[in-house]
């Protein structure tokens, strides 16, 4: 059986809630990913941001960056998988929400993530393409 | 739309979705973000003066090179982003549109209409050719394309 941590990238970074989007999307660009998990006080993840949501949620509404926070942005149920989950659960998730990047949690703590080139990269091309045509059909 | 029965290969201008919004490249970041949220997509084209077509400005574009730097949006204009400039001719085969993509690992080309005054006329991105790919062709784009973020 092929786990979620088995196709995983590993050294996922949070931020946390209170940290300002201009330092949020320095974290992005330093690190050369698109969403950043983000923390609670004690170490929960509540949710994560995209560079997408800091366009569309703060810059678009006329909000400035160095005030609006990264906890402000977070809403909705937080997704998420566990490290020992079968693949099969991953693309399921991902899939039913259309969603690009999965945060991987085992005892609590964030282990690691899971992107599109994750999913790319280890199924087959069969399976690629189905995840490809359920998250794309909404791309824009 | 001509997708004929005769076996005759998909061309750009046959995937594309038309309708196309381009942002003045003397226009700031700031009207950027706002029409990139009314018509929820991810990039806009950028128009010259000339309304020639001078780059393309990504959502992600913005927050590294204009919040990560600290700087206003409202008075960053949108031309002085966007880097190298591609775009396929309307009447190339749809997998030259595949092949830029991949080479360049982007995830969104404009369309020339290269007869008709060299307009811009559509876009193609990853759900068109989710759409209009094999399967094959899907998993190697991806593979490429998505391994940047």
């Amino acid at each position: 059986m092929t786990r979620a941590k088995d196709i995983m990238h590993e050294g996922a970074q949070w931020i946390t809630r209170d940290e300002t989007l201009t330092r949020a999307a320095q974290v992005m660009q330093m690190l050369d990913v698109g969403a950043l998990p983000v923390s609670d006080d004690n170490g929960r993840m509540c949710g994560i941001i995209t560079d997408r949501d800091i366009v569309v949620k703060c810059l678009a509404r006329g909000g400035n960056p160095d005030r609006a926070t990264a906890g402000d942005l977070c809403e909705g149920t937080p997704r998420w998988i566990d490290a020992n989950a079968d693949v099969e659960d991953v693309l399921h998730e991902m899939e039913s929400h259309k969603i690009r990047r999965l945060p991987v949690i085992e005892n609590k703590r964030l282990v690691g993530m899971i992107s599109e080139a994750d999913v790319a990269r280890h199924l087959p091309d069969n399976q690629v393409a189905e995840f490809a045509g359920m998250i794309y059909s909404t791309a824009k | 739309m001509a997708r004929t029965t005769g076996g005759r290969p998909l061309t750009c201008r046959d995937i594309m979705h038309e309708g196309v919004r381009c942002i003045g490249a003397h226009e700031s970041l700031f009207e950027a973000a706002k029409l990139m949220r009314e018509l929820n997509v991810g990039s806009l084209p950028i128009c010259g003066d000339d309304n020639r077509l001078k780059g393309l400005v990504t959502d992600r574009d913005i927050v590294v090179e204009c919040v990560a730097t600290g700087r206003d949006p409202a008075s960053v204009e949108a031309g002085s982003l966007g880097g190298a400039l591609h775009w396929v001719a309307a009447d190339a085969d749809a997998t030259e549109a595949l092949e830029t993509m991949e080479i360049h690992r982007i995830k969104r080309l404009p369309v020339i209409d290269v007869a008709d005054g060299h307009r811009l006329i559509g876009m193609i991105s990853e759900s068109e050719l989710a759409k209009n790919l094999t399967d094959e062709q899907i998993a190697e784009f991806a593979g490429r394309v998505f391994a940047a973020p």
